[in-house]
């Protein structure tokens, strides 16, 4: 009785997980076939699912339009380096708030998360304002008037992605679970903060610090808004920006932009490949709490 | 420990200042333009003007940009100019101009316009599109005109063999062109949206009805008789059409209608698929009772926005852009509308069709140039989409004329 | 508050906690910096104009609470507001309960169960922009493959899906889950990493089931994971903009309008900044409330084990 359920149970979540991975592989079908397809036969009556010949040069046409080398580049740039810097920041704020004690933490804490609650809609203005304004950079003055501060450069591009608090909260909810006896064990040994939050808890705190890096990147990758304010012109255009090459006012380029969409998408996908043996399966399971 | 710490924010810190961009001044005027809109043949049209623009003047050089329709436009230049680093000319639909004239984004153009000798060729309706409370802010440089198109071949099929004239007509032909096959709408005979962005369908049947959204004073007039019986013509015509989004694909594009109200631009792909290219027709829209058949036509124009410190270079490169010569260029690259008189006959022979699509810009009227504009999309869009879903007619006007009113008296 | 965060309790190290303020401190730094700067900064400037008339240009003067008195009868603000507690709500309640069960049920070693992690990821790997485009093509409800799909299984009144106010929000919620489920699947098994395989062996030997162990271990040691993933997405689906932005614009009539679609419009459609500022704030004062309750509810609970 006991093993027949078992098996039902185990039967009914691989068909859970069946269920999802159609649901999901269906829309990547539609937009793979479509990539594949020729804009006049989009543009028939009743176009079926399968392309009728398969158009493969409309991954390089795609490429084509427009200088795809350059928006690969800025886009790899910037997100790599708002992973790399968010990476380090964030890990340490979340250290600190999970295991040392100071004056305002709590309220710095709520602070921290709400500064993930307002909607950069309303931010977006004063957020520019502050860009364009930075002392002496781009043609600016000591006072921060007179140029156009860091608005189409990349450090403008990378700053105000740091600035999310989002990874602080992450590092911190996942390291407040770690036994405090490794703390203690630490401290007794005359290790301080620092070098207790750099040889035991980045070490162990691997799992996050991957799936952080993946968040964060496919986040940083994604975003259409900022790079489009704060970017002017063909040479500094992130990939999601170049995407909407592909949607013009006469007509939308399915195949085109299939293509492109997918060639981009996969970037993110294969950061979670290479990082997922990471936060999966985790070699230190168990040895942790011991 | 302490100073590996405070090493790993230097040099986060100087990470960052390595890419602050620097500036250079060599003497050169340096001319930022950004456009609504990235049609490829569109951005290579203007990229051309700029070239040729630049090696007729030397010491200006002009920085093209341009961001997509939708949203994507407004949000870069509200950003920019509220930090002061708007561009120098933005080339921007007539929605634009009562907001930001009010916010002080625009500059007006008034004693450039008095130097400039072609000021009088823009065609009368395109100049007023560009005045807002007596002063004039922009340069018109692309009408877009929403055209009546129909598909010959099918008409053929049925044995039509005229566009609708009346609104009468026009009813029994998108009966009689409507394919249902197995209970589901396969063909429509007049494709009408459901949903998307701006109904402006709606605002072609009230036009050529007579009807008008706003008096000579700048107050809503959605509720009134001829903008009813248009509603409720709306939606009688609404059971020969299959849904769709404004936003998407209109059904006429993928040989699914067979006719429609479709943007000028937007059948250029059409035009050019030898698929459809002989087997579509313009018209003007079909027109109930003695009211001349009129469009909606909205209108891109060139403006100078308010951080420009150049005025007089913006403003030459602006009538440059709507010179004769430019101006057919452009209708020959892009199938734009001219917007000169003068090249009005020259315009009408070069391609099939133009002959109508000037009628559509002389015969176009556009969104009401008010601070309520963007609102009264809203409130329209809200109206037509009640009534497809069963709302009564005169309620719904009643009620988006109330909303109105009450939305600008909010804004006071 | 002092409640919230979880305070550090007396250790018999405290001889080294003289240097932990200013070690807090200087850890916190960098991130401060940037933080006060870029986000403290423009909330303060939001709150400001929110008590203002802004139009983004010469007019900014103070209004008192006039902006915050008009959302009380502005149709506009109150259906987004019900629409967006009904996509918060249902959207949060999916992807936090089935990204557990399913992060459960992949949290395994096998190239099976790895090629399904990879696909679930692919719509999070994607961007909403394209998300949006490709569900408002395959939701067509002519030419869309979902309807094509409902033909051949001979349903005979076909959905217009996002063209019926009914339709239109459940279609929204569904896409939303759809799209990030792989991002609390990435979350929930760097969560699953941290519990100790010792727990599992022990409540094997003493024969529970899987379903028991589950209930019993993964629950409460997920626990501030869970927390994390339940605040994030609810943040995330009351800020929900593009979505909707693209594929319904907030129609068929108000059913699909969200709040800060509603602030996007009044700040850069209707040049109304303190308007748009005001309904942020409110919207900010919901959010932040619905974080206090989880917080203390988790508290609690965590505290009850």
């Amino acid at each position: 009785m006991k093993k027949s359920l078992h098996i039902l149970g185990k039967v009914l979540s691989w068909l859970l997980i069946a269920l999802i991975v159609a649901a999901i592989l269906f829309p990547f079908a539609v937009m793979f076939f479509f990539s594949l397809k020729t804009m006049s036969e989009i543009r028939s009556p009743d176009p079926s699912l399968l392309p009728d010949v398969a158009a493969w040069e409309n991954y390089k046409i795609a490429l084509q339009t427009g200088s795809w080398g350059q928006y690969f580049f800025n886009s790899t740039f910037v997100t790599v380096i708002v992973v790399v810097i968010s990476l380090i920041i964030n890990s340490m704020s979340g250290y600190v708030f999970a295991r040392l004690n100071f004056r305002f933490k709590n309220f710095l804490f709520v602070l921290i998360l709400a500064g993930m609650m307002i909607p950069p809609q309303v931010t977006m203005i004063p957020v520019v304002s502050l860009i364009r304004s930075v002392p002496l950079a781009g043609g600016n003055d000591i006072l921060g008037q007179g140029g156009s501060g860091l608005i189409n450069t990349y450090s403008g591009l990378i700053i105000p992605f740091i600035a999310g608090s989002f990874g602080v909260f992450l590092c911190r909810q996942y390291f407040v679970s770690f036994p405090r006896e490794l703390d203690d064990a630490a401290l007794i040994d005359g290790c301080g903060r620092f070098r207790t939050f750099i040889s035991i808890y980045l070490p162990l705190g691997k799992p996050v610090l991957a799936s952080l890096a993946v968040l964060k990147f496919a986040g940083t990758w994604n975003e259409y808004t900022w790079p489009l304010v704060i970017t002017q012109g063909d040479a500094m255009k992130t990939v999601q920006i170049a995407l909407t090459n592909f949607r013009n006012e006469s007509e939308i380029r399915w195949n085109l932009l299939m293509a492109a969409t997918l060639m981009v998408s996969a970037v993110v996908c294969l950061v979670f490949i290479f990082a997922q043996k990471h936060f999966v399966n985790g070699i230190l399971t168990g040895s942790i709490k011991g | 420990m302490k100073k590996r710490l405070i090493g790993i924010v230097l040099v986060a810190v100087m990470l960052l200042g390595l890419f602050c961009g620097c500036a250079k001044d060599d003497g050169t005027v340096t001319l930022t333009f950004l456009r609504l809109g990235n049609d490829e043949a569109e951005k290579n049209f203007w990229l051309e003007v700029i070239e040729s623009y630049e090696a007729a003047n030397p010491g200006i050089k002009i920085e093209y940009d341009d961001a997509a329709i939708g949203n994507a436009m407004d949000t870069k230049l509200t950003s920019l100019f509220s930090s002061n680093s708007g561009p120098d000319i933005i080339g921007h639909g007539i929605l634009s101009i009562a907001s930001r004239v009010e916010a002080g984004h625009y500059l007006p153009l008034d004693e450039y316009m008095q130097t400039w000798e072609q000021a009088d060729d823009m065609i009368d309706m395109l100049q007023d599109f560009a005045t807002y409370e007596g002063h004039t802010y922009g340069v018109a440089y692309m009408p877009t005109s929403y055209v009546f198109a129909y598909r010959t071949d099918l008409f053929a099929q049925a044995g039509i063999d005229a566009p609708p004239t009346t609104w009468e007509e026009l009813l029994d032909y998108a009966e009689r062109l409507t394919v249902v096959e197995n209970g589901h709408t396969v063909q429509a005979g007049f494709a009408f949206p459901t949903a998307g962005g701006n109904l402006v369908e709606y605002d072609i049947l009230s036009f050529c009805n007579g009807g008008r959204f706003a008096d000579e004073n700048g107050n809503p007039t959605i509720n009134t008789p001829e903008n009813l019986e248009a509603l409720e013509f709306m939606s009688r015509l609404n059971e020969y059409s299959i849904p769709y989004n404004s936003n998407e694909t209109n059904p006429f594009m993928t040989g699914n209608a067979a006719m429609t109200f479709i943007d000028n631009v937007k059948l250029s792909p059409m035009f050019s698929d030898p698929e459809y290219a002989d087997k579509i027709a313009l018209a003007m829209p079909p027109a109930n009772g003695d009211n001349p058949a009129m469009t909606f036509s909205g209108c891109r124009l060139l403006f100078v926005g308010k951080d420009c410190k150049n005025v007089k270079e913006a403003f030459d490169f602006i009538t440059y852009a709507v010179s004769e010569a430019i101006v057919m260029k452009r209708a020959q690259d892009t199938d734009a509308q001219a917007v000169l008189k003068s090249v009005s006959d020259e315009y009408a022979t070069l391609k099939p069709f133009n002959d109508i699509r000037i009628k559509y810009v002389e015969n176009g009227i556009g969104m009401p140039v008010t601070t309520w504009s963007t609102m009264f999309q809203t409130v329209r869009n809200e109206m037509v989409q009640a009534v497809q879903n069963g709302a009564d007619p005169a309620t719904a006007l009643a009620q988006a004329q109330t909303k109105l009113e009450q939305e600008i008296a909010n804004a006071k | 508050m002092s409640r919230i965060v979880r305070g550090h309790r007396h250790t018999a190290v405290s001889n080294v906690r003289r240097g932990e303020t200013l070690s807090a401190w200087l850890m916190l730094l960098p991130f401060l910096i940037f933080f006060a700067l870029f986000v403290i900064y423009p909330l303060v400037q939001n709150f400001i104009y929110s008590l203002t008339n802004y139009n983004f240009g010469p007019k900014h003067d103070f209004v008192g609470l006039k902006n915050y008195i008009q959302l009380f009868s502005d149709e506009w603000f109150l259906a987004s507001l019900k629409n967006t507690v009904v996509y918060a709500f249902f959207s949060v309640i999916f992807l936090t309960g089935l990204g557990l069960v399913i992060s459960v049920m992949l949290n395994k070693r096998s190239r099976m169960v790895k090629a399904a992690r990879t696909v679930l990821i692919l719509p999070y790997a994607t961007s909403m922009v394209a998300v949006s485009m490709v569900w408002l093509f395959l939701l067509d409800p002519t030419t869309g493959y979902i309807n094509k799909l409902l033909i051949e299984l001979g349903v005979s009144t076909l959905p217009t899906w996002l063209n019926d106010p009914e339709l239109a929000l459940p279609s929204l919620i569904f896409i939303n889950i759809w799209k990030n489920l792989g991002y609390c699947m990435i979350i929930y098994l760097s969560g699953l990493q941290n519990i100790p395989t010792e727990l599992y062996e022990a409540a094997e030997v003493d024969g529970a089931s899987t379903l028991r162990r589950h209930i019993s271990i993964t629950l409460p040691q997920i626990a501030p994971v869970t927390f994390f993933v339940l605040i994030t997405n609810c943040i995330e689906a009351f800020k929900t903009f593009e979505q909707v932005q693209i594929m319904t614009q907030g129609g068929p009539m108000t059913s699909t309008t969200t709040v800060v679609l509603q602030i996007y419009r009044r700040a850069f459609e209707d040049f109304r900044m303190g308007y748009a500022s005001a309904i942020a704030v409110v919207l900010f004062g919901i959010i932040f409330i619905m974080t206090v309750i989880n917080l203390l509810l988790f508290k609690r609970r965590s505290e009850d084990k």
